[in-house]
This record gives C-alpha cells, structure tokens and sequence, in this order.
C-alpha cells in the first residue's frame, strides 16, 4: 500500500497529514498510530518553521507499507538545510529549555530516521516497524 | 476538533480545563490565556488535560514557559487528570519528572 500527499508549507496545512497516516496503520493499534502521526506532525513544524521560516513552498509525503514495515517520506524544498545531531540527546528537563522536544520525541517514536540535503531542499526518511501485517 | 479552554477561579489556583488538539496553530493561544492570568498576580496554576486528544511539542513548550515564569514567582503549573495520550507524549520528551501530576482536579488544585 502506498500513498501520497503534497501540501503547501503551513501549519494549518499539516492537518491533511493525519488521516494519510492513520489509513496506514489499523485502529487496532492506537497507540502506536497516534505516535506515527506525532512524529510525521512534528518533523513537519519543523520544515514549516526552520527549512521554509516564512518562505512559501511544498512538502510532499510518501507512506508506503510493506508487510510489517512502514516508510514515511517527507520531501521539501526549502532554502534551509538541517545539520541533525551525530547523537540524539533528551533535552535535560531539568534546564527546562524551550525547544527541541519535538525532534527528539520523534527520534524516540521512530525506529529509523534517515536526512539528506538534497540539491533542491531535504529529504526526511522515517522507518516505523508495525506489529501487524497489513491486510487490505 | 479545535481547541477549548474553561477557566475557573478558585481560592487556591486558577483552574484551566482544556479539550481537544493542542498543537502548533493554537499552542500560542493557550500560553497567552496562562500568561494573562499570571500578569494578574495568580501563579497557582492546574490544567486538566482530560479533554485532550492530541498535544505536540509545541503545547509542552508553551507550558514549559508558563511554568517557568511562575517558578520565578513561587508559584506553580500542576497537571491533573492527563488523557492517556498526553501522558504518554510527556513521558516521550521526559516531562513527566518536571510537571507535578495529579490524578484528579480535586487533588491538583488541593496540593497548594
């Protein structure tokens, strides 16, 4: 099963975004949809606010299940590359900061999260290993 | 579903029950709606959660400022009752160590 989405790059956009996820993932396993869903959401916020801040363009989603294993690729073309750290670190809750909690719940919720700057803008790979065959 | 949020004034904090998505087009309306009631001097602050079927981080940013600020003043921001998937997203970023939780209204605005 595979799927596709391009939406303009807003934050009232990303809404669209849920119910390509959700059709991916059976209303059996809840949770772990809900937490595909966060993550796909929050990387997203990130292209809007840091790869594109303010400029208009695109984010193209790609979900693709195979067996047990689900691939979501988020697409851009925004003027802003990410330098993603070598190593994920939790923010330190203690210093309270006010930033970084989104990428960081989204490697937790992820198996695999995979970047590369493309010539025209990013490219975000997400891996989630689902404890289901998909049957439809 | 948008976002919802009642406000109550007790003798003992200020009690804000929310509903429905928080998330990064409404995230800033509830920071506003803590802060205003902080620049009136009240920082005992609870919020329920149990009406809430989706936060993303930039709800737990806004509440990490709120609670920030009203640290500074002696005051605090209590969680009660948290809906299953707002627990489980303040475990995901770690939060649940800093935010004093409480499983009803009664105990969280109790505890001041």
């Amino acid at each position: 099963m595979r799927k596709t989405l391009t939406i303009a790059a807003r934050f009232e956009e990303l809404a669209k975004i849920t119910p390509v996820i959700e059709s991916m993932i059976t209303a059996e396993l809840s949770q772990v949809r809900d937490q595909v869903v966060l993550a796909v959401h929050e990387l997203c916020v990130n292209v809007v606010q840091h790869g594109y801040a303010g400029v208009e363009g695109l984010i193209a989603l790609e979900a693709e299940r195979q067996g047990r294993t689900l691939t979501v690729s988020i697409t851009d073309g925004a003027p802003n590359a990410y330098s993603p750290p070598d190593e994920i670190v939790p923010p330190d809750p203690m210093m309270l900061p006010e930033s970084g909690w989104g990428i960081y719940i989204l490697h937790q919720v992820m198996d695999q999260v995979h970047y590369q700057r493309l010539p025209s803008g990013n490219q975000w790979i997400l891996v989630k290993e689902i404890g289901e065959e998909l049957n439809r | 579903m948008t976002m919802e949020i009642n406000i109550s004034e007790l003798k003992r904090a200020h009690l804000f029950e929310l509903a429905g998505r928080v998330d990064s087009t409404n995230a800033s309306e509830l920071g506003e709606t803590l802060n205003r009631v902080v620049e009136n001097g009240r920082t005992n602050l609870v919020l329920d959660l149990y009406g809430v079927e989706y936060m993303s981080s930039a709800g737990l940013r806004e509440m990490v400022r709120v609670l920030k600020r009203v640290k500074k003043s002696g005051g605090d921001l209590r969680i009660a009752n948290p809906s299953e998937r707002v627990k489980e997203v303040l475990e995901l970023a770690g939060l649940d160590t800093i935010f004093n939780i409480y499983p009803t209204q009664v105990e969280a605005v109790g505890s001041f």
